[in-house]
């Protein structure tokens, strides 16, 4: 939640709710907790959006694909609400997006016979010709990684992509048999490819 | 393999080619350093907490090294988890079990065993480099890596004068080359110290963690922000060395990458 609320993604009071709520009702309704707070978020981004407050919106947007990235983060993998919680912090993420201060475009790739997917930002005046290539790890997700390192490049000028490979989350949404392969230049190098 | 997309992408942004840095977080710090190990066009690259033992860290789920721990007698499948009662092995560590276990699910846990230590194939010590190697040329460094630093930056990387590839490879990668099975790096005492001990006829499985336990599991990963923690990494393909040295502090935490059953299904060593 840390870099979360430094960079859009939670409230550090909504955090700390979440938080009592879990521990009143034990840790198993942790995701059930943060999708609560990610539909209520979601819920009152469209109401702002609605209104034509895109600002509020785009707030709100973002901290619900933060909360849904929560809630799934502890939903066992054989839970059927965890590709749907997935899908629905994606879904939230690039609804924020469309209404940020960033040129957002997402981004797709084939690398053996996987679609890979990534988001391309840039602020709308790069400082220069530079730009950041981020992955996250093991268990990351394009969305959290946007929290942890995109959102601070952008406010520095720095063009950021958001890459994904074989292995994690954001491409076992789209390739249910993906897995990690030690030669991980195969799905890196193809991402920062030019002519 | 399509690369329009992103070439397209690249183009339309107007990035300067000389301009491109990786920054890969955790695991992900494994996957840029491999990356920029073998692709002399990235001009700068953060390794943020980057795993560099890679059953080390696999197995820090478990608490153990099941190869060192469990016989194959005591050895369990994902079938067998179910067996187990839950005040034996809690359902939060049987599903980290369900995870780990590779996923065609017949093998069971001592498969872990095919996971090498070293992060990569390409030559890995702890703590034998003292540091950057001398005379490196910068490749970059990204802020100081102070804790109060930047959100991204939390290493430095350093590259050696650009030696072309033909060039001799380091000691390390050759003689790695020549075995074939080459010598595991030397490493400091992991989870493998803790012998499991609630074990009973009929229901093997590991020690019960407990949440002083799983506490331990989350803070382990520390070790990688030791100021002493440092990498030699040799490219057999660009003939290059990395001595990375991975810096104190630092705002990203491992617990973000902990605990998460998602493994299922994804992790295959080939």
């Amino acid at each position: 939640m840390e870099d979360g609320a430094d960079y859009g993604g939670a409230s550090v009071g909504e955090g700390l709710w979440a938080a009592a709520k879990i521990r009143d009702l034990g840790v198993e309704s942790w995701p059930d907790v943060f999708a609560a707070l990610g539909d209520h978020q979601q819920q009152e981004g469209e109401q702002r959006a609605a209104s034509g407050h895109t600002r509020s919106a785009h707030d709100l947007y973002l901290m619900a694909s933060n909360s849904y990235r929560a809630a799934e983060y502890f939903a066992p993998i054989e839970d059927h609400r965890h590709i749907q919680l997935e899908l629905r912090s994606r879904d939230a993420f690039r609804a924020a997006m469309q209404l940020s201060d960033w040129s957002f475009e997402p981004l797709e790739i084939v690398v053996d016979d996987q679609r890979l997917s990534g988001y391309c930002l840039a602020p709308h005046q790069p400082r220069d010709g530079r730009v950041l290539l981020a992955v996250s790890g093991f268990d990351g997700t394009l969305e959290e990684t946007h929290l942890q390192v995109g959102v601070a490049g952008l406010q520095r000028g720095w063009r950021v992509v958001l890459i994904s490979g074989h292995g994690p989350m954001d491409t076992l949404r789209l390739n249910p048999q993906t897995h990690f392969v030690p030669d991980t230049e195969r799905w890196i190098c193809p991402w920062s490819t030019w002519p | 393999m399509d690369l329009s997309v992103v070439d397209m992408a690249v183009n339309r942004v107007g990035v300067e080619h000389s301009r491109v840095a990786l920054l890969g977080i955790s695991f992900g710090g494994y996957f840029v350093l491999r990356a920029t190990a073998v692709d002399d066009r990235v001009a700068a690259v953060v390794a943020n907490s980057p795993v560099v033992d890679l059953r080390a860290y696999l197995t820090s789920f478990f608490r153990f090294d099941p190869e060192q721990m469990l016989t194959a007698d005591e050895d369990f499948s994902i079938v067998g988890i179910d067996t187990i009662p839950d005040e034996e092995m809690p359902p939060t560590q049987k599903e980290m079990a369900r995870s780990l276990i590779p996923p065609l699910r017949t093998a069971e846990l001592k498969a872990m065993s095919a996971i090498p230590h070293a992060a990569m194939p390409l030559e890995a010590t702890w703590g034998a480099t003292g540091g950057v190697v001398a005379g490196a040329k910068p490749l970059s460094v990204l802020g100081a890596g102070r804790a109060d630093a930047e959100a991204t930056v939390h290493s430095s990387v350093a590259r050696t004068a650009a030696a072309p590839a033909h060039r001799t490879p380091h000691p390390g990668l050759a003689r790695a080359e020549t075995s074939q099975s080459p010598p595991v790096p030397p490493r400091r005492p992991l989870w493998s110290d803790r012998r499991p001990t609630h074990r009973q006829a009929g229901h093997r499985g590991p020690p019960q963690i407990s949440r002083r336990t799983r506490m331990d599991l989350l803070s382990a990963p520390a070790r990688h922000r030791d100021p002493s923690c440092r990498v030699l990494l040799s490219s057999p393909t660009r003939g290059w060395q990395f001595a990375l040295h991975v810096m104190p502090g630092g705002r990203h935490s491992y617990a973000t990458a902990l605990v998460n059953p998602l493994i299922a299904g994804m992790f295959v060593m080939s």
